[in-house]
This record gives C-alpha cells, structure tokens and sequence, in this order.
C-alpha cells in the first residue's frame, strides 16, 4: 500500500469517531440520491406501464414530472453533503496539519500531501458508499411503498372523476443505472468535499509545517468583553464567546451544517402550512354529491376581432336540463337541483355598465380587449324560482350577480362591481356582434345560502338568464346514506341522454358525464399534497441528519485539536466543571447563531415561493412561529447532547498526559 | 570538499517599522565529514539559518549550495524532493507519525520516494540506534530517548549530504540526552557522516568538533575545536 493511502488510513483508524461521522454523512448522502433514483426509475415505470413505452405525445412532460424534481433533490442533496464532507474533511485536515508538516519535512511533495487528503476520502468511501446503496434501496422501497399506497388512492379517486378504467402502479423498481449512477454521484461528492481541503494543505509551505502553524489565521484584532455576557454565563461564557470569536473559522463549519439543519426544517414547514392553505381555500364546506355534464368545446381566436372563440360542441338546453332534473328527483328522498354555466359565448362592453368607485381597476375584472369575461348562469326552474324569491325579482327576469372576488397579493377580497342603476349589459360575440341583455334585478350575498352565492360566484359578470344554455351543468343533492343506490340510478339516466359509449367520451364523444362529490378533487389534491408532505419530510429529515454528522465531526474534532489548551486551562486552576461550562456556553453561541441564520433563511425561503403562489390562490405567508420554535428547540437539543457526550469523554483526560500525547501528535 | 556553502545569505521578516533582520549576510561553508554546532541566544536566527539550509524556507538572498546544487532556485516540490534525498532532519520533539511504527517512520523518506525497502541496510541503522526490540511499536509507546533515536534512524536513512540537528537533546533529560548526542558522534565517525548541531547548550556543543557562534542574525565566531 502507498505511504499516502497507508497514512489516510491509520488517521481514519485513529480517529473512529470522527471517521463514523463522516461515514455515516456520506453513506445517508448516497442513501438520499439511491432513494431518489429508485424512485425516479419507478416512476418512469409506472408511467410506461400506464401511457407505453413512448408515453404517447405527452412524453416530454411526463419525463420532465420525473427528472425536474429528482434534479432539484440531486442538487440540494449534492450542496448539503459537499458542505457537510467538505467541513469534516477541513477539521480532519487541520488535525492532521502536524502529521502533514512532518511529510513535508522529510521530503512529502504538494502531490503527495494532496493524495493523503484525498485517499481519505477515498477510503471513506469504500465504507460509506456501498452502506449508502443498501440503506438507499431500503429507504426507496419503503418510500416508493408509502407512495404507492398513496398513489392507489389518487387512482381510486381519479376513477371515481373520469368514470373510465384509468390504471397506475407504482411499483418498487430497481436499476443498475441507478446504483451506478448514485455511487458515482457519491464519489464525486466526496473527492469534491476533500479537494478543497487537500488543495490547502498542499499549498502550505514547510515552514509553515514545521512552526505547525495553524493554517486558520487567528483574529489578532482587539475583542471586547460583554458585561451582560459575562452576569449570564459567567467568565466561562465569556471565554466561550471569545473562542468563537478568536476562531471563528473552526466553528464556523459547526454553525453552518446547524443553520441548514434549521433552514431545511423551518422551510419545509412554511411550504406545507401554504399547502394546507391552498388545500382549505380548494375544499368545500358542504360537499355534496355532484352529477356533472360538461361538453368539448374548440378553443380558439377569433382571426378579425382577436377575441377568445371557444366553440361548444354539445351545449344542454334548458328542456333537457330540467328534464333530467326531474327524472334525478323521481328516485325521491331528498331534493335535486342543478345549476350550469357558459363563460364561452359573450364578453361584456365595459361602457355599457356604470361600475362603483375602484371596482373597474380590480385585478381581473377587465381582459387584454377592455371586455369583461361574462357568465351565462342557468338554473334547473325550482332552483330559479326560489332565487327570484329571494332576491326579490320577477320569475322570467335576468338577475345579475353583483359580488366580484378576486384575489389581491395573497388575499380573497370580494367588492360590488356595478351600481344598482345598472339595467342593462351590452354582451358581445366573439365575432363581434353585440346585443343587450335586460337586468331585472340583483343577487348579493345576503339573498341566498352563502354555499350557493359561492358557487354561483366564478366570473367577472355573472348574470342568472332563466332557459339559457349551458356548456356544463351540474345537479347536486345530498342523498345520505343512499348514495350508492342513488349514484346507479343517476348514472343509469345519465346513460339515456349521454351514453358513455368509449373510454375517453370527453375526446371521443364530444362529452364528459361524472358522478362524484364536489370535494372528490380536492381529496385527489389533498392525497397529492399529503404524499409530497410525507416524502419531503422524510428528506428534509435525512438531510438534517447529514448536517448533524456534521455537526459531530466538526465538534468532535475541534475538542481534540483544543485538548492542549484545556489541559492550560486545567493547569492554571480552571476547574472541570468551568471548562464544561466553557464548551457547553460555546455550542450554546454557536446554536444561536446557527438558529438566527437559519431561521432568517427559512422563513425567506416559504416567504419567497409564497410570492408565486398568492398569485394564483388567496393563500398568504405566516411566519411558522410554533415550528419555528419546534426546530430550534430540536437543534438545540441535539447539539446539548453531542456537547454532553464529548464532554463526558474529556472528564478521564489527565492533563500531564494530555500535553504530552500533543507532543508526539 | 564542500558538502554545503552559505554565501551572503540574508533573511527578513515582516516590513517597514516591523521589519526583522533573522540573518544579515550570513556566509560560511561545511566539508564533509564535520560535526559542526551552531550556537546562539533564543532570537539568534539559529532556526531561521536551520530553514534556510534545511530548504525548509526561502531565504530572501544569498546562496545555498548543498553536494553543488543551488537549492534557493528549488521550487517547493523540487526541494521536497530534495530534502527526502539529501538532507537528514532531527527536530527538538521528534516529529514523528504517530500512526507509523518505529520502523515505518525511519524508512518513511523511502515510501515517499516510492523505493523498495533495503532490509539490510535497516537492520543495520535499528541495530546501531538499539531500537531492534521496538522496530513495531508506534511513537505513543516509546520514551522520549526512543523517540529520538528514531528520529535519528530517519535522517540517516538515506545517507544525506548532512543531518541538521535542532536541539535534538532540548526535550530529554541529560543521561537520554547524552546517548543522543553519543549516536551523532557514533555516525559522524563511523559514516562519515557530516552533521550540523543547532544548540544553545555551550556543554552539548563542546562535543562537535567546529562551534559557529550566531548573535543577531551573523556569525560572530567560527572555531574549530582542538582535542
């Protein structure tokens, strides 16, 4: 064996247990990218066995649902565990700063101080990186299992939707390609973490070795005491601070791998309150069964006017829609009603309506041509008729809905658009025909049930017009503990007027028919977002652990290259129970420190991806207060353990003997 | 003939109103063979002067020829190289790897030039240092005098041109350090080998058989010693 991977070696021998931490960081590295690429393999199968072998048109964008966020977690994972490596191989490097001097002394070249380095790291790896691969086949198989689990549920609801054989598997799928490329990827990340370090050690010239200088410059600048500091903690706290202050290098790893550590944790927080959010804004309070028709419609722009022209292909009448109506209310129990809409025929002349104070400038309200996007509202004849009632208008009459809600920078907002001497709207084709269409009256949100005015409430200008057509219509009830039987008598009258004669009817037959609750869409997104909280969690946690192996690395090693300042210490009187208060007072400053960073970051990082989001949904940032807590509390309680657990070892320590092993180290 | 030859060689430290002169036109030159010991206060330039010929440092002028060969001109690895092929170190505290057994340490500058091991000659040094009985323990089970003693085996392992001594008797107790100064002498006579003694010790150095006197970065005395 060669002098430099036989050195490597016995400093890796020496050194068990920074040399587990830095195993353990590099075999849950490994571990982390196995799982994604198990994963990433997975699901490429899953989508071959559900779309063939080329994933029909859509290919490129199903292989980009697959590839896009295993890159991202490839990337994140990468800089983790470079950082992480990286910092264990510096703290390794300096302790080895003496043993590097003597090679150089007696004739080591800036080659073979380099090659010592990084044998290091080669040797690590040959520990770390298959344990990696078998915790990362693990870690996938349990992952892609859960995610499996899951998935059969978003297939069950999708079922439920589509109302057609709809088939995906998620099944355990391992590659060599996977492996190979998760060891290669390893192996890079570990020769990239103790390139850095090797190239420093190399550059050190033999003098510099001989004095076994430290190759972190010391702050020579003036430090000041804290008075404060010194009533909390005690001269042991301020001796502490001071440390970290003198050698703000040495610990800076520590704080780094904590900060990410509490970054990671707080961020994934923020981002799955936000999905809560989006998920509570999505769901319906009253979930009814829902039996809903929907027709194809060609979507397209008209070439002379430039408007939206949005032909619908098989539009329900209002003899048809009340008629089925009638034969869904014949099975008895309980009330069916139905309301449809058509946002495809019209726009509305902005200056045929007087609009309230601000009402026009709201976000929305007016499209790319000065038009409104208008909503033909119909509804089944009792349904209209207890409307008309309620919002006090003659049965025959138009009746506008006068809410506009709208989402403004996060926030659901909902103003009265028009003036109530609004009598008429001038409504235009897409072709650009105009004609007037009659108000008799208007709709506020104290009329009716709020659930109603809610969904009514989807459009710029909504107008309830008693026999329109609608491109799609839904009959809602609550038939209680007869849905089932109630969902087969629907779906046999439905087949009456809208056979289902293929399995995509939507492309096929011009049409789509689906019984379902209103929420079943939701629960599909909820089950998604609930997937992507499990998986994320379960990352974010994998890689706080890598920061944590860090964390011991970089601790463990800066006791042992401090034993000989202790052992000082402990000469000129400092008794064990001050030094222990010292060590524990800087872990404290250094947690601290990691936990300002950390939740600054952490909190910018969901506060950022917010922006976006409050754009399409009224879902607005808060600030993770309890999680926030939560993580520092968890950091913290980490690090009070491994400080403990160094501590402890130091007590047996005998001072003689420790200057003197510092000698012949 | 000259094993080494220091001609003019200056060394300064820091600039301006922090400058340090650690040697000021220092010139002076070894034959082989000799046991020469240099001599000085703490701040002398003793160590610096040590560095400079050791290849250790780059002086900031002058001249340092080793067997002929300029080494100021040397880049870092060429004079690593150097080093490893022509000059024997012994440091105050050893400087041993404390993973590497006494064996493995004297050989060390060997592994590093990748050449094969000559048990023979081995054999030979850990007999001479009486380190036969220690050849597989590590530096951490040794004494202080053993330490050194391997420390010795090192620097002569490869026949340098010279050993350069630094208080090699600074961290042992006067019997152990006797026997260290007792093997220099043993390998100055019986191979020949030249030896530079850096002390501050006026007893240790009386044993060499040339004594250069430093204060403030020049020589201020160059005697040989009559017996």
């Amino acid at each position: 064996m060669k002098i430099t991977s036989r050195l490597a070696l016995n400093q890796l021998i020496r050194n068990r247990r920074r040399t587990a931490g830095t195993v353990i960081a590099i075999a849950l590295s490994t571990a982390l990218i196995t799982a994604v690429m198990c994963f990433a393999a997975s699901g490429i199968d899953m989508l071959k066995n559900a779309l063939g072998e080329d994933f029909n048109e859509y290919g490129g964008v199903y292989k980009a649902m697959v590839f896009v966020p295993a890159f991202i977690l490839t990337i994140l994972i990468g800089s983790m565990s470079v950082s992480v490596i990286s910092n264990i191989f510096q703290a390794s490097a300096a302790d080895r700063i003496k043993e590097l001097g003597i090679l150089k002394c007696v004739g080591g070249t800036s080659r073979q101080i380099k090659k010592t380095v990084i044998s290091e790291g080669l040797w690590l790896s040959l520990a770390g990186i298959p344990t990696g691969l078998i915790i990362g086949a693990a870690l996938g198989y349990a992952g892609v299992k859960i995610a499996g689990g899951y998935i059969d549920d978003i297939v069950e609801i999708t079922r439920s939707i589509v109302m057609r054989r709809f088939d995906l598997d998620l099944i355990f799928s391992v590659k060599i390609y996977s492996f190979v490329l998760a060891s290669a990827f390893s192996l890079m990340t570990v020769l990239l973490s103790a390139l850095r370090p090797a190239k420093q050690m190399s550059r050190i010239t033999a003098v510099e070795c001989v004095s076994f200088g430290n190759t972190q410059k010391e702050k020579t600048g003036k430090i000041s005491g804290n008075k404060f500091r010194k009533k909390l903690w005690g001269i042991e706290g301020e001796l502490g601070a001071r440390n970290i202050s003198r050698n703000k290098k040495a610990f800076k790893p520590a704080i780094r791998a904590l900060s990410m550590g509490i970054c990671l944790l707080l961020s994934t927080f923020g981002l799955a309150s936000q999905l809560r959010d989006i998920e509570k804004y999505m769901r319906s309070d009253k979930d009814l069964l829902m039996v809903d028709y929907t027709s194809l419609r060609n979507e397209g722009y008209n070439k002379e006017s430039g408007r939206r022209e949005d032909i619908i292909l098989h539009p329900i009448d209002a003899e048809r829609y009340n008629e089925i109506n009638d034969k869904l209310n014949e099975f008895g129990d309980f009330k069916v009603y139905g309301i449809g809409g058509n946002k495809d025929s019209y726009f509305v002349k902005a200056d045929s309506v007087s609009f309230t104070p601000g009402a026009k400038d709201a976000p929305g309200m007016l499209n790319e041509m000065g038009e409104m996007e208008f909503d033909m509202v119909s509804l089944t004849d009792e349904l209209y008729r207890s409307i008309c009632k309620a919002a006090g208008v003659r049965e025959g009459g138009n009746i506008l809905i006068n809410t506009y809600t709208f989402n403004e920078n996060g926030k659901k907002k909902e103003i009265t658009p028009f003036s109530v001497t609004t009598g008429e709207l001038t409504l235009v084709t897409p072709d650009g025909k105009e004609s007037s269409l009659e108000i008799n009256g208007f709709l506020d949100r104290e009329d009716i049930d709020e659930w109603y005015f809610d969904y009514l409430n989807r459009a710029a200008v909504m107008v309830i017009v008693p026999g329109a057509e609608a491109r799609s219509f839904q009959w809602l009830c609550e038939p209680g503990e007869k849905e089932n039987e109630f969902t087969e008598y629907a779906r046999s009258v439905m087949d009456e007027y809208y056979p289902i004669l293929s399995d995509d009817s939507y492309a096929d037959q011009g049409f789509s028919v689906r019984i379902s609750r209103e929420n079943t869409m939701v629960k599909a997104v909820n089950v998604m977002l609930v997937l992507c909280e499990v998986l994320l969690y379960g990352f974010v946690i994998m890689l706080s652990l890598i920061g944590f192996a860090g964390f011991i690395s970089t601790i463990t090693a800066n006791i042992r290259a401090r034993s000989k300042e202790f052992a000082v210490l402990k000469s000129v009187g400092m008794t064990g129970r001050s030094l222990r208060k010292m060590l524990y007072s800087e872990s404290m400053y250094c947690t601290m420190e990691a936990a300002l960073k950390g939740t600054v970051i952490g909190t910018l990082i969901p506060w950022l991806i917010n922006l976006s989001i409050r754009n399409a949904f009224p879902v607005k940032f808060h600030m993770p207060l309890y999680m926030a807590i939560l993580s520092i509390g968890i950091v913290f309680a980490v690090v009070l353990m491994i400080t403990f657990i160094e501590v402890r070892k130091m007590k047996g320590q005998s001072l003689i003997e420790t200057i003197r092993m510092d000698a012949v180290r | 003939m000259a094993v080494l030859e220091v001609k003019e060689l200056t060394k300064i430290y820091g600039e301006g109103e922090s400058e340090v002169v650690a040697l000021d036109h220092v010139s002076f030159s070894v034959e082989k063979g000799e046991f020469v010991a240099v001599i000085g206060a703490s701040g002398s330039g003793k160590s610096t002067l040590m560095n400079q010929i050791g290849g250790i440092d780059h002086p900031t002028s002058g001249s340092v020829r080793i067997d002929g060969r300029e080494i100021t001109e040397m880049d870092e690895d060429e004079l690593a190289i150097f080093r490893r092929r022509n000059v024997g170190m012994i440091y105050q505290f050893y400087n041993l790897i404390p993973t590497l057994t006494a064996e493995e340490n004297i050989i060390l500058p060997w592994m590093l030039d990748g050449r094969k091991e000559n048990r023979k000659k081995l054999d030979e040094i850990m007999k001479a240092l009486g380190l036969t009985a220690r050849a597989g323990h590590l530096p951490g089970e040794m004494s202080g005098g053993q330490q050194q003693r391997v420390s010795i085996g090192r620097a002569l392992i490869n026949a340098p041109a010279f050993v350069l001594a630094d208080e090699p008797t600074g961290n042992l107790d006067s019997k152990t350090g006797g026997e260290i100064m007792d093997l220099l002498k043993y390998s100055n006579q019986m191979f020949n080998q030249t030896i530079l003694l850096i002390t501050h010790d006026e007893k240790i150095a009386l044993q060499a058989d040339r004594i250069m006197t430093m204060s403030d970065g020049k020589i201020i005395s160059d005697e040989v010693i009559k017996r």
